[in-house]
This record gives structure tokens, sequence and C-alpha cells, in this order.
């Protein structure tokens, strides 16, 4: 669905989960994720969490849009040391700000802050980029929502007031603003 | 003020203009009148000024010559902003222009005068002059400030919005004239994603202005034609008003629209930047009224500008036969067609038919007038450098098409080599490097028949190369009409000897002979004694003329002169666009709003906005003292979420810190916290921080603000290298910190519902605790960086502010105050506590900053130990010392303030405060080791280069024995 001007969704509110080490791929697909050795692809999960694979020790784990997120709570707390098996939990909803970009010209307004390309021919869905957007360490997913184009961008939650305001910035020539997270939820 | 007005009304003219809106803006003061679309220099020649602009050394009077923003002629201030190019700056309601160079108005600038003195200031004279006698530069150097420069800045002048973005595209076609059209077509056709950029605000290039085959109906036809064949393709992309500054390795493209650099990356890049117009070189050919056939043709199609009344036109090709008959059609009266050859026979046929006189084989050999040209002496060429009796032909305009200079400018960037091909007298781009092709009159196409096709196969190869479905460039197209564009020697000298090469700096052809005589023959070194290319211009129209006159003054051929480098940026490129928007991230605590709310005074750390202290910068010294105070009396919280968290996690866990961290960790207890110094490979200190275990396979190690990137990066470094079983992760951003810290702290924490023991035997000095206070999960150290009893608080920072909020809460009935960094700078140096990268440096070992306590002795290695053991056996030479002031009375010294002795710089200060707790100064600083002994006296020299005495003592300053921060 075209959408002339860019939308910018906070939400940050919403479970974020990851897990890091030399046994993580293994251990989480035994945990029941389903996804690929295939660093910086994202694979669906059925119940809507999203798994990026960021290296061959790392996995990102965005939850559900739609809010079941009973698999990351029992990922998170069923995880002990005693029996993590070379894969440590990360509690990425306290270190990454979470952000969702919707419009035609996000690749455009995204070039204002990045050197990555990401035009939808070259982007794919569930492409994923670890790279300095303003000059902050990021992470730019693309996971579509049906028909929608949604490029979903993760950094430093610490710097989240100062991404917020680089990306509407960067969006306003493109009529860019900040909108309500229910509008993408919806 | 009453004009004339010079404008075309008629359809056909002033392509871009708006003429339903009218503007006004002023220049020098004087208000004109213009349309939107406008640019300065069509607005001014409208109204009937052709005077733009006074020369850079004799100031002479300077009009249109290119109007294509390519000269200095049209140089001038726009408000604040100086060196604007008046041809090609549009013009706006309300603008304020104003000439440059001049004293006096533009019409009689004093500074003409040099022109008087023009033998006395030969080519390279300030090489050679100012310097003597000796000191004699200072009586020269303000009046040369005051002459130097095009231009003023405003250092009031506001700030612009300035800003950078990539484009991506598998072919990148630089130019919207017909070759660019058609390469840009042929190439989006094939299925690749094209970008056309265009430094014009519309695409068609010379079919704009000009004609084909002599008609303007069938350029205009061509363009429209082109055009919409443009706006069909799905794939091309246009940018417009857009210059593209500059082409370097792997195709990678800058390009300038108005405040925004584009960084472009294409996989093939086509050429199609057609050429500049060359000058003919004759005695006054600088006068306003003299100007390139394009720029007159751009005057009158472009901006509806009638560019004079009486015309001479000097052509060696056919675009000056073009631009004859547009000049008739727009009602100017030709006077006559100078042909410098006579191989135009059709245009020539066409003209006589017309009534308009035709001389061949003849050129323009002087012009005279004073604010303008008012009449040329045409004369026949009898040979390269001698011409035949002239006459004089009244005129106000005359119109110069006697050749052009490729623009292989861009090729160039990325390492092409140019040589002049004596055939067609220009220079062509050759060996052009992967990825780069050229086409239309930059590539040597010249004819209208031509251009079409071989700018459709290049730019379809151009596309199947970048979509990889063919490998080979096309083979460079040729065409012959190429031999009777530019004239092989436009120049003719006088007696009068006023015939300029380079306008930008003044240049005459004796200048040049003049600077060949002086040894410089070589073509870059000419162009650097005589500056030859070096102005706003940077050559294009004075280049080849250049090397022409070189070459005969060194018998050589032009071929053998070479010529000089092409370099980025094409065109002037602003600071503010190189600089762009500016990103400095900025790191808040996760109780940031907390700290705006108490009215804290903040202070960078880093990337991070910390709270120096809380209330206004006015009172930030009692401030301070206050919360000084509260800390060592009472209780006080700092938030210290800034400081670097790592976990290192996994069986290796403690293996691996043994090998990192100077101290042993092997043997840590679970639930305790172990101080932790990083010391690099060559035992300088580079970090510290404390190390907790948590569980067997889990240590939380803390870092210094500022160095916690560093500090990950290293252990990161040496995980891969020894692979052992343990995962390093950079938690900072996770975790919110709060230090409680006073003689009240525990009774605070007390009070608050807690599973955790806060009691003295429960939870001692470094113990560390994991569990929950006010429902809210944390790990807590008890360490005491500030010197009193303290409990630092972690928690995930999402629960940062409500914890935050708790303990003030709580707090309240101890009279909790928070206290910011200034205070706990005071507190540590109070206690004797360093800072890394302020008491240490980046030479300092363990046993210069007394941390040899920190080292272990019995485990065989850590990083830097070798180092650090070689430098405890040889022996240090300095060593980091207490000190307090000898007179209380003295000034405070400041950090680096310089110890003295003897005369000699012998040491410095590190840390240095004013002690509210101890009334007096104390501080930390290096000296020779011989000197670091207690009561030593040494001296200070501080502000004004007064000395104070100070003596070392022996540290902590405050509670030696630890009673407080162990209680």
């Amino acid at each position: 669905m075209a959408l002339s001007s860019i939308e910018i969704f906070n939400l940050s509110f919403l479970p974020r989960s990851g897990f890091k080490g030399g046994g993580t791929l293994s251990a989480m697909q035994a945990r029941g994720l389903t996804f690929e050795n295939q660093p910086n692809r994202a694979f669906r999960q059925d119940d809507g969490t999203l798994c990026l694979v960021l290296a061959a020790t790392e996995v990102f784990l965005l939850g559900s849009l739609g809010g079941n997120n009973t698999r990351l709570e029992e990922l998170e707390t069923t995880w002990h040391i005693e029996d993590a098996k070379g894969s440590y939990l990360m509690p990425r909803c306290h270190t990454h700000a979470w952000f969702a970009l919707e419009g035609d010209r996000v690749p455009e307004m995204l070039a204002k802050l990045c050197a990555v390309d990401f035009r939808p021919s070259v982007f794919g869905d569930l492409s994923i980029a670890q790279t300095s957007v303003a000059r902050l360490n990021s992470i730019v997913l693309r996971a579509d929502l049906e028909k929608r184009r949604i490029y979903h961008l993760l950094a430093d939650s610490t710097c989240s007031s100062y991404m917020l305001a680089c990306l509407k910035d960067a969006a306003e020539e493109f009529g860019g603003r900040v909108k309500d997270a229910e509008r993408l939820l919806s | 003020m009453t004009v004339e007005n010079f404008r075309l009304e008629a359809k056909g003219w002033g392509f871009l203009l708006d003429r339903n809106k009218p503007l006004k803006f002023t220049f020098d003061g004087e208000t004109y009148n213009g349309f939107d679309g406008d640019v300065i220099a069509s607005a001014l020649m409208a109204s009937g000024r052709h005077v733009l602009s006074r020369s850079f050394k004799y100031h002479r009077p300077r009009g249109v010559l290119t109007m294509a923003g390519h000269d200095a002629n049209s140089m001038v201030q726009v408000g604040a902003e100086p060196n604007v190019r008046g041809d090609r700056h549009g013009i706006a309601a309300g603008m304020q222009v104003i000439s440059v160079n001049r004293i006096g108005k533009l019409d009689r600038d004093w500074l003409a005068v040099l022109g008087l003195f023009s033998r006395f200031l030969p080519v390279g004279f300030y090489y050679k002059t100012f310097f003597r006698p000796r000191g004699a530069w200072r009586f020269f150097e303000r009046p040369i400030r005051a002459l130097a420069g095009l231009g003023s800045l405003d250092p009031r002048a506001h700030h612009g919005y300035f800003d950078k973005q990539y484009l991506f595209c598998d072919v990148l076609v630089v130019g919207g004239g017909p070759a660019g059209l058609h390469a840009a077509i042929a190439s989006a056709s094939t299925g690749a994603d094209t970008l056309l950029i265009d430094e014009w605000p519309v695409l068609g290039g010379s079919l704009l202005y000009g004609r084909i085959s002599g008609s303007r109906a069938a350029a205009e036809s061509k363009r429209s034609e082109l055009v919409s064949q443009v706006e069909r393709c799905p794939n091309l992309r246009i940018l417009n008003n857009t210059t593209v500054s500059g082409l370097f390795a792997d195709n990678w493209a800058s390009a300038l629209k108005e405040n925004r650099l584009f960084k472009i990356r294409a996989k093939q890049t086509v050429l199609a930047s057609g050429g500049y117009d060359q000058l003919l070189v004759f005695s006054k050919n600088d006068l306003p009224g003299i100007m390139f056939a394009d720029a007159a043709q751009r005057l009158m199609r472009l901006y509806g500008v009638k560019p004079g009344s009486k015309a001479v036109i000097v052509t060696s090709n056919r675009f000056g036969y073009d631009v004859a008959l547009d000049l008739l059609e727009a009602g100017v009266e030709v006077a006559a067609i100078v042909d410098m050859g006579n191989a135009n026979e059709a245009g020539a046929s066409k003209m006589e038919a017309l009534g308009i006189r035709v001389i061949f084989n003849s050129t323009v050999v002087k012009a005279k007038g004073k604010a303008r040209v008012e009449a040329v002496a045409v004369g026949p060429m009898l040979d390269r450098d001698k011409r035949g009796r002239a006459e004089w032909v009244g005129c106000d305009l005359v119109v110069m098409s006697v050749g052009y200079s490729p623009a292989i400018n861009l090729a160039c960037h990325t390492g092409a080599k140019v040589y002049y091909d004596p055939e067609i007298a220009m220079h062509r781009a050759t060996d052009l490097p992967r990825g780069i092709a050229v086409t239309g009159s930059v590539g040597g196409i010249w004819s209208d028949a031509s251009i079409g096709a071989s700018s459709s196969d290049v730019g379809k190869s151009a596309a199947q190369m970048a979509l990889g479905t063919n490998s080979t460039p096309v083979a460079p197209a040729q065409d012959d009409s190429a031999r009777t564009i530019t004239h092989h020697w436009p120049i003719t000298e006088s007696s009068a000897g006023e015939e300029f090469v380079d306008f930008d700096e003044d240049l005459r052809t004796c200048d040049i002979d003049d600077t060949v005589q002086a040894g410089y023959d070589d073509i870059q070194l000419v162009k650097r004694y005589s500056t030859a290319g070096l102005g706003p211009s940077q050559g294009r129209h004075a280049n080849i003329n250049t090397i022409r006159l070189v070459a005969r003054a060194t018998g050589r051929s032009v071929e053998e002169i070479g010529t000089t480098t092409f370099r980025p940026p094409l065109v002037p490129e602003k600071f503010g666009q190189l600089a762009g928007r500016g990103f400095e991230p900025t790191r808040l605590t996760a109780m940031h709003e907390r700290h705006v709310e108490l009215d804290a005074s903040f202070t960078p750390v880093g990337l991070w906005l910390r709270p120096a202290y809380y209330g206004p910068k006015q009172r930030g010294n009692a401030a301070i003292t206050a919360e000084v105070t509260a800390v060592r009396n009472g209780v006080g919280i700092i938030d210290v979420s800034t400081l670097g968290g790592l976990e290192i996690r996994g069986p290796d866990a403690a293996a691996f810190l043994d090998r990192v961290y100077t101290f042993n960790f092997l043997k840590q207890p679970v639930g305790r916290s172990r101080y932790a110094l990083l010391t690099d490979e060559s035992g300088v200190i580079i970090d510290d921080g404390v190390a907790c275990r948590l569980h067997e396979q889990h240590f939380y190690v803390t870092a210094t603000t500022g160095a916690v990137d560093q500090v990950y990066r290293l252990l990161g470094f040496w995980n891969q290298h020894w692979r052992m079983d343990v995962d390093i992760a950079n938690v900072t951003a996770a975790y919110a910190g709060m230090n409680v810290a006073g003689p009240d702290s525990r009774a605070v924490l007390e009070k608050l519902e807690s599973d955790i023991d806060f009691s003295a035997g429960a939870f001692p000095y470094l113990a560390v605790r994991i569990g929950r206070i006010a429902g809210i999960s944390v790990k807590i150290l008890r360490v005491g960086f500030v010197g009193e009893l303290g409990y630092e608080i972690h928690c995930l920072s999402g629960f940062g502010a409500k914890l935050w909020d708790r303990l003030i809460d709580t707090g309240k009935h101890f009279g909790i105050t928070p206290f910011g960094v200034e205070a706990q700078r005071v507190l540590r140096l109070e206690k004797g506590h360093i800072i890394i990268g302020q008491d240490t440096d980046g030479l300092t070992n363990p046993a210069e900053a007394n941390m040899v306590w920190a080292l272990s002795k019995t485990k065989p290695s850590y990083l830097g130990k070798r180092s650090v053991d070689m430098q405890i056996a040889k022996g240090v030479k300095r060593k980091l010392v207490g000190f307090t002031l000898a007179d209380a009375a003295s000034p405070c010294p400041k950090e680096s303030h310089l110890a003295i002795q003897d005369g000699n710089i012998i040491g410095r200060v590190t840390s240095v405060v004013r002690s509210p707790t101890l009334s007096k100064v104390i501080g930390l600083a290096y000296l020779p080791t011989e000197l670091a002994l207690p009561s030593t006296r040494f001296s200070i020299r501080v502000d004004g280069g007064r000395m104070v005495e100070a003596e070392v003592v022996p540290t902590p300053f405050y509670d030696p024995e630890n009673k407080r921060q162990e209680m």
C-alpha cells in the first residue's frame, strides 16, 4: 500500500529480547525458534515474533506487533546461566530503542542519515543492516506487514531522544511525522 | 530608479521566466525589477546594467561572459554570502545584492587607477616585493588585506541548514543536454535504475537555446521529444539544479544542490557534461558587451533579455551563424559576422541572403570602449600571428564562438588521461577508468546527427554493464565535424597589450610570455607562477590558450606542453555543504528528566549529559559545597548510569578476567567485588573499574564512562584470539545506576522494602548483593569511591526513574541530597582516589600512579604484565603525589598548572580543589620520584605567573583509616 508521506512510530514500549554467545543459534533452535544460520536476515515466527540473526553468535528478538509475546516471556524467564550452553540473555528492552518507519520515501529519508542502500529493490523484506544511522550504531530491519513496507530501527536506548529528533528532522521534507503506534499495530 | 527595458516580450524568449511574478531587488542599494526565474545578471542586464563587477587585479569593468556560472565576471555578494555567481543565482523579492572588489561606486571604482600602473605590477610581482627591507611587510599587510578577496564574510550571519544525502543508482548520467538525455533514456530503457543530473532548472542543455541545422523549431521539437521520453521512463530519476562536483574511485560522485551535498554510488557513470566556451584573445577583449555565443543565446532564450542593439559576431564554427539568426530574430542589428575561416558556406550564404555582411578569414583584433564595447577592429588573418589592415565596426555587443574545451574534468578526477588532439584543436580524455564513459561533445561528438545514436549506444552499454549482461564498453564514436568547431589559434596581439587570457587574474598574453621568460616553462609551473587557471573559473576559458602561448614561447607543440591537473571540486563547495547537518549523538540516563526537574546544570561527559551540580550556574560553587557537605554529614545520591557495564559470562569468565586485568579473579568469591585495573601491552594504565562476581560463570564489570567502548573492543579482540568459552557484552545502556552515599545511606535503604540485609555484617564493604528494592530487581555494590558508606545500585534502565523516585522519597526523611559530578570529583579527591584519564596520561604506568597494590604478584600473566614488571624493575622517574598548599591563603592552582623547581618544569598538577571538608587546598601532582616524599616543598606556577608553595603530603587526605566507608 503506497504511503506518500513518512510515518514514524516509537515502538519502544513493545517487548524485545536477545541472546548472545557461541551456542546461541543452536540453543534458540532447540528452544523452538525457526531460522537459518544466515547473519543479517530476519525470520518470522509463527506467533509474530521476529528473530533477527545478527551474527553466528547472536539473535535479537522483536516481539509480535499483535501483542502475543508469550514466547519472549518464556524464553527470558526460563533462562538460567547454569544451563546457558553458550547462549546468554541480553536485556534488549533496555539496551535498544525501537522505531518503525513507513512510507514510500523512507529509503530516501534514511539516505540522509545512513550510507546503506535501502531501496526496496536492493534491501528486501527481512533484510538487516547493522550500520551507523546519524552516527549511532543501529540495526535496520525491513519487515513488511503484508503489503505495507516497514523499516525497523533499533538503536542505543540512551540516545532514543536524539534518534527520534534525527528521524523527525530527516522526515520533515517528506511530510514525515510521529504517529501513534496504534496506527501501525492495527 | 528609471531604467531602460531590454526585455524580449514575444513568445520564445524567456523560457525560465514567470512574467506573472514580478520581483524587486536591490543592487548596490538601487532597486531593480525582474521576474521569478531571472538570475541576478539577467535582471540587471534587462534593466540596462552591463557592468556587474570589477576585475581582481586592475579593477577593470566586467560584464556577462558565460551566463552559466563558469566565470568570475558576475561574482557578487548576496546578503551575508560572498562569491555568489550572479549569472546563476536566482533573484528573490527584497534580495540585497552588492558588487564587490571596489572602492567607491561600481561604475567609478577608484582602484581602476591600478590599471595605469600595470607595467609596475608584472606577473608574479608579489613574489618579489613587500618583504624588503626587513619589516616592510607590516606596512603592506593592511592595505593588501583590504584589497584582497571578493566580498566579505559576516561573522554575525545566521547559521544555515545544510545536510547530506546518499543516492544510489545503476547508471549515473551527468548532463541533461541532448547527449545526456539520449544516454539516460537508453540506460533506463535497458532496465537500469538511472539517475540523470543536470545543473539547470530544466532539461535540454543546448536545446534550450541553440539550433539544429540552423532551425530553432527543430531544437525545440527535439527537446520536447526527449524530455517527454525521459518523463515516461519509470526507472529514470532526474535531479535538476544539481551540479556534480567530483568523481572519485569506485564511481563515488559528489553533487551539490542548494544546501545539500549528495553522495552518489553508481555502478556506471556516463559523462555528458558538454564543453566550455573558449576566449578569443584580442586587445580589450574583456570589455562588457563581449560575451560567448552561448551566453547571448541564454540571455535571450532563457531570460528574455536582449544582450545588445548592434552586434558583431566572431566565429570559427556553425554556432556563430546560429546565434546571428537568434539576434536577428530578437531585433538586434548584426553589423557583421567575422568568420575566422571560410568553411561555413551554407551559413554564410544564408546570412548574405539576409543582407548580413560576412567577413571571411578574419578576426577581431581589438576593441574600444570604456564601460562597454563601442566598436571592434576587424582584420584579415594573414598567418598565425600576423593580421592585415583592420577596419573599425561599431557595435555594443560582440559575440564569440571560436571553440570549446570539452568538460573532461570529472573523468580526470578518477584518473582518465588527457591529450591534445591537433586535428580538432581540443583536448580529449582517454584511458577512462572502468565504469566511466563519455558521450556528446565531451566525447568529441559535435554533429547533431551523430549525438543521438552514439549517446544511446553509450547509455545502453553502461546499463548492460551495470546489470551484468555485458562487460564490454562501447567503442568511442568518431565525428569528423569536430574539426570545424575550435580554432587552433584564437589569439591576436597588438601593441596595446591588453589581450586578456585569464579574466579571473587579469592575465594577459605578455604575462604568460614573461612567466616563461622567468624560467617557468613547464605548464604546471606556469600555472602556479602566473596564477593562470587558479581563479574562480579554474581555467575553464583560459587553460588551452595559456598552453598555446607556452607552446609558442618554448618552441614546442601544444601536445608536448600537456595540461594541468583537473582536481575536484569542479565547482566551489561551501563549508556548510561539506559539514552537512552535523550529527552529535547525546546519551541521556534514565533519570535525565528528574535531573531537569531538579534544575541540574549539565556537563558533557563523552556522549553523555551528566548533572555537574544542582542549581543555577551563578551559584555553582555554593551548590557543590552543599552537595559535598550533605554526603559527608548525611546522605547524597548521584546518578552513575554512565558508568560502563560489561557482562562477562561463561565457564571461562574468571579465567578470562584473570588474563586481562591486573588483579586475581580466579578465586574471587561470588558476591564480592574487586578493583579491576587494566593496562595495555606497554604497561600503560587505560582503565579501571570494579569486577563483581555474580555467579561462578558470571562477572559484571564496570568501566569508566569514557573508556567502556574501548575496553569492550579490547576484550572482544582478546576473546577472539584466546577463543575461551566466554561471552562479553556491553550492557551500559541496559542499566541505570545510582550511588547512595553518606553515613545515613544504610538507613535510607533499610527503610525501603527489600529482600536484602543491609546490616554491616551481612553486607560488608566490597560485597555485592542481588535482590529487590521497592519491587525492582537490583544488584548492589558496596563500594566507596567518595569515601563514605555507600551503595551503588544498578537496575534495568527502564526502572531507573522509578527507583530514583523511591530513593528520593524515602531519603527525604534523612535530607537526601542529589549530587553531581563536580561534588563527586571533590569527594573522591579528598579520599585520594584517582580518575583514569585525568590523573593518568597516555604514558602512566601503575608504579607511577602508586597502583602497585592493584597488581597481582602471584599470577603468571595479565595484559601488559611484562612491561609493568620491567618498569618496576627499572624504576620510575615520576610519581603521583598528594599535596597541599603551604599558605592556605594562596590562590588555588588549576589542573595542568606546572610544578617548578629552580626555574625548570618538574611536573604538573592533575587534580586540585579547595576542599570544603578539610578547608584547605588539596591536589594530586606528578613530581620526580626523588621529590615524591612527604614534607617535600615545591612550587606551582598559577594563573598570572605567580608561584605558590606546595608541600607533598600522604594520601588519602580524608579518613586514611577507611573507617567511614567500611562502617
